[in-house]
């Protein structure tokens, strides 16, 4: 194992779980790849210059190296490789390669690249400069700045053009910023609203709904200008202004994301676009696929010095990463049995990608990636051939739960599948109704349609599925496959003509103590109603 | 090397606890060193605030956090203790003594680096009579509201959950105030209150919910689909903070706005300030024994953070709002990059 923090620039002898792979372009790649070797591991660094860069740093000009120190004996710590375009990159067995690569595995993949910048161009009637980082106010001029048009401008995007419209100020220029809201959520940023603001820089504030309107004049010489008119809604005044600049400041947009990305990444994208879901499980920079991170403008994140923080998050986690996978005996976390007939099913619901497949001429083999598998057990609960078994919460386990309800539990006895992660602390802490029998499930997603038959067979009056909130499951997906199996069995009961509330799934978070006591007492309240009236109904028909 | 000389982290809450599972999760024994009787520091009595989804607030994840450190081997810690004194050997830091909080009996802990996440304080908004905290009925803080949700107590707040109630969030107090010396802006609470007021719509749909700010600050990858949620519940988003809470004759609580130039008065049932984020109690008592500065605002920011050399005292770390105010996942990104640079100068630790 390397030892942390030694001299990182002899890739040939490392074990491949140590090595990881940036792929990626800009700032956002270099801090990416500085962050992996500061914490001792070996990174090659394949620059994709096809991939947007666009993040913002203060303009101070801090360098990055001073976010990040890297010490190394000798030249740049990091093996360099440079393509045009993404190369694809596939998983073989616990590792991943670059197609048509080299030979080199890698223990992690860590996409680093920037984003691009949207403008609104509905809500800006006419096409203005979109303000860029690199965009100098060399000369002292009449600047302005339209921030928020039809859309909130990223923060840092924000923040910078304060900076720039401060610069222009002070060198004798006139700044107007028009905005909605002043990005002061962003390190130091109310200190340089005020300096801005005292220096003599312009803010005028406007309404949703009601932003500048701009249009091109003749300037001085043969020059262009702009004149801008808006009404501050503060005071309610109108203002009328010309400018020889006007740029707007938009807001993070992902870069075209290829379907090689998205593949690699387990499609674990945001409502935006943005690598990464919005899950909180993955607000680190870690991808649900295990072995996959993503850093930088691509996540959504522009700040340069988030970014850099992010990157050093993602270099602790990839670091404990290599040390799971590379030291975590052999030993199958999911059993296979003879019934597998290889229809892939669990390989494509896995939500940590850690189901591979050995193909062998004589008979292929489904097998769990030890260290990514997080023993869910989604896959054992949508295989329809029921070929599979989590060894950490074997389905013995389950039968002889169910044996002794169908033995020893008294009438009017229900079960509750809680999932462990939001249930199991808050059991203990409740007044629970009588009757109640609790199994914990890893992830709601291991209790199967078949599990829920077999449990109103054993002699449950009802089944009650608790899963963490839709969004927030750590197996992804895991709580709302819960929710749809009880749906399905709802389905089948009233088409059977049964219109019993028999079985319900609901959902907590393990901080929500009050609400979990209420939804196990609501759903016997239901229970008991139901069990009343169908006794009085028994009793008229006699 | 020091195989046997943990990192002492002081702090038990979001960053402390994240910076001892990264540590742990990567071979590295440490200590956490806890003031208060449990650990989770102010998050602990957040609520959370998911409606028929999660809205993202992160609190759960100290539930995550506090279930890893407690099943890690590779992780001690002291519930009821803080830091009295630094010991160093040279440059190299060698124990951290630390006191009982109830008793003032002193030990020692063997230690190769010291991590500094002792937090922030809550704003008391008493300091200004205007607000009418503590002295008008119905304005509370975000954190008592919060306290409330989260132990199934909001009848102690509202009689009747289930009759309508026209109810404020104000946001901004205590934060982007010179007068008090926090002219900077507490970073989580615009998207707290959001969240807060999304949950208690969904609870309560009968209830009238505003939210007046200055600045609006909601970013982040669920910030289009918070706002998008806030205008189809018909949360009224409204600029500009009233600047002052009278008790009108009906008991009900009367605020005056500005807009376009005109005042405009409303009343409502229930205000909530959102209050910001200051620094922790025993702040300069934690940098001097450290030997740590503190910034204008009395938080162990570094500027930039990275900006000089990335520990501000050698062996030294810092992680989450004791250095700069901010939200959950920005705490817990601060608490990576601490683990990180741990990482990197451990064998000159």
């Amino acid at each position: 194992m390397r030892g942390v923090g030694s001299d990182c620039s002899n890739m040939e002898s490392v074990n491949p779980f140590f090595r990881v792979l940036v792929l990626g372009n800009g700032l956002c790649g270099e801090l990416a790849a500085r962050a992996l070797c500061a914490v001792g591991l070996s990174c090659t660094y394949a620059q994709v210059s096809e991939l947007p860069t666009t993040i913002y740093s203060r303009l101070s000009h801090e360098t990055f190296a001073e976010h990040i120190p890297v010490s190394c004996s000798d030249g740049t710590p990091w093996t360099t490789a440079a393509f045009d375009k993404m190369p694809s990159v596939k998983r073989e067995g616990p590792f991943f390669k670059i197609d048509g690569g080299a030979e080199d595995l890698f223990g992690a993949v860590v996409f680093a690249f920037g984003a691009s910048l949207g403008l609104h161009s509905d809500a800006i009637p006419m096409k203005v400069a979109a303000f860029q980082q690199t965009t100098p106010p060399a000369i002292p001029q009449r600047m302005g700045f339209v921030l928020d048009a039809g859309r909130d401008s990223d923060r840092y995007a924000a923040i910078s053009a304060v900076e720039a419209a401060l610069e222009n100020q002070r060198k004798g220029g006139a700044s107007y910023v028009f905005f909605r809201n002043a990005p002061v959520a962003v390190t130091g940023g109310e200190l340089l609203y005020d300096q801005a603001k005292k220096a003599g820089v312009c803010f005028v504030r406007y309404e949703e709904g009601r932003e500048p309107i701009i249009h091109q004049i003749a300037g001085q010489g043969n020059g262009l200008a702009f004149r801008i008119q808006a009404v501050d809604s503060v005071i309610g005044e109108p203002i009328d202004i010309q400018c020889d600049a006007i740029y707007g400041v938009g807001f993070a947009a992902p870069g075209a994301i290829q379907d090689a990305i998205y593949g690699i990444a387990n499609y674990d994208v945001d409502q935006n676009g943005f690598l990464l879901s919005e899950s909180i499980h993955c607000g680190l920079g870690q991808s649900f696929g295990r072995g996959v991170f993503a850093v930088g403008g691509c996540t959504g994140t522009l700040g340069l010095q988030q970014i850099a923080s992010q990157a050093l998050s993602v270099a602790v986690k990839a670091r404990a990463w290599a040390l799971r996978a590379s030291s975590l005996a052999s030993v199958d976390r999911i059993s296979v049995n003879d019934e597998c007939v290889r229809c892939l099913t669990c390989l494509r619901i896995c939500p940590h990608s850690a189901i591979s497949v050995n193909y062998a001429p004589a008979r292929s083999k489904i097998t769990s990636l030890t260290a990514s598998c997080e023993q869910c057990g989604l896959c054992v609960s949508e295989c329809p051939q029921e070929a599979l078994d989590l060894i950490g919460f074997p389905q013995k386990g389950i039968e002889s739960f169910l044996a002794d309800i169908r033995q020893n539990a008294a009438e009017g006895s229900f079960v509750v599948y809680g999932c462990e992660r939001s249930t199991s602390d808050l059991v203990a802490k409740i007044g629970a109704p009588p009757g109640a029998l609790f199994l914990a499930v890893p992830c709601a997603g291991r209790v199967s349609e078949s599990l829920l038959w077999a449990t109103l067979n054993a002699g449950a009056s009802g089944v009650l599925v608790i899963g963490c909130h839709p969004g927030n499951c750590a197996s992804r997906y895991g709580t709302q496959w819960a929710g749809a199996r009880v749906k399905e069995i709802w389905r089948k009961l009233q088409g059977m003509g049964i219109a019993a509330p028999v079985i319900s799934y609901a959902t907590t978070s393990a901080r929500q103590p009050a609400r979990f006591e209420t939804l196990l007492h609501e759903f016997k309240r239901s229970l008991d109603k139901h069990a009343a009236a169908t006794a009085s109904r028994n009793e008229n028909r006699q | 090397m020091n195989k046997n000389r943990p990192i002492v982290i002081l702090g038990g809450g979001v960053a402390g606890l994240a910076v001892a599972d990264a540590l742990a999760e990567n071979g590295l024994p440490c200590m956490i060193v806890e003031r208060e009787t449990a650990l989770g520091g102010r998050v602990k009595n957040w609520a959370c605030t998911a409606t028929d989804r999660c809205l993202g607030c992160y609190c759960c994840k100290v539930d995550d956090l506090i279930q890893s450190v407690r099943s890690s081997d590779m992780v001690s810690v002291q519930l009821g203790w803080e830091v009295a004194r630094l010991v160093r050997d040279g440059s190299k830091i060698e124990s951290v003594g630390i006191r009982s909080v109830q008793t003032g009996e002193e030990k020692v802990a063997d230690a190769c680096a010291v991590v500094a996440a002792v937090g922030f304080e809550p704003y008391n908004p008493s300091e200004k009579g205007f607000w009418g905290y503590k002295r008008l009925d119905g304005v509370a803080t975000l954190v008592e509201l919060n306290e409330w949700v989260q132990s199934g107590n909001l009848r102690s707040f509202v009689s009747d959950v289930n009759q309508p109630l026209r109810i404020a969030f104000f946001q901004c107090v205590g934060s982007r105030d010179r007068s008090i010396g926090a002219n900077y802006c507490s970073e989580y609470c615009c998207s707290a209150s959001l969240r807060m007021a999304l949950h208690l719509r969904y609870s309560y749909p009968q209830w009238d919910i505003s939210l007046f700010y200055i600045d609006l600050q909601i970013a982040g990858k669920m910030a289009g689909a918070l706002l998008k949620d806030a205008r189809s519940q018909g949360i009224h988003l409204i600029q500009g903070v009233p600047g002052e809470i009278i008790q009108a004759d009906d008991g009900r609580l009367s605020v005056v706005n500005v807009k376009n130039g005109l005042n405009a008065r409303e009343e409502f049932d229930k205000i909530i300030l959102s209050t910001g984020q200051r620094p922790a109690r025993g702040m300069n008592s934690v940098a001097e024994i450290l030997g740590l500065k503190l910034n204008e605002f009395g938080f162990i920011s570094q500027s930039h953070a990275g900006s000089q050399e990335h520990a501000p005292a050698p062996g030294v770390y810092v992680a989450g709002t004791c250095a700069e105010p901010g939200n959950i996942q920005k705490t817990l990104l601060s608490a990576g990059r601490a683990a990180a640079l741990i990482l990197a100068d451990y064998s000159n630790l």
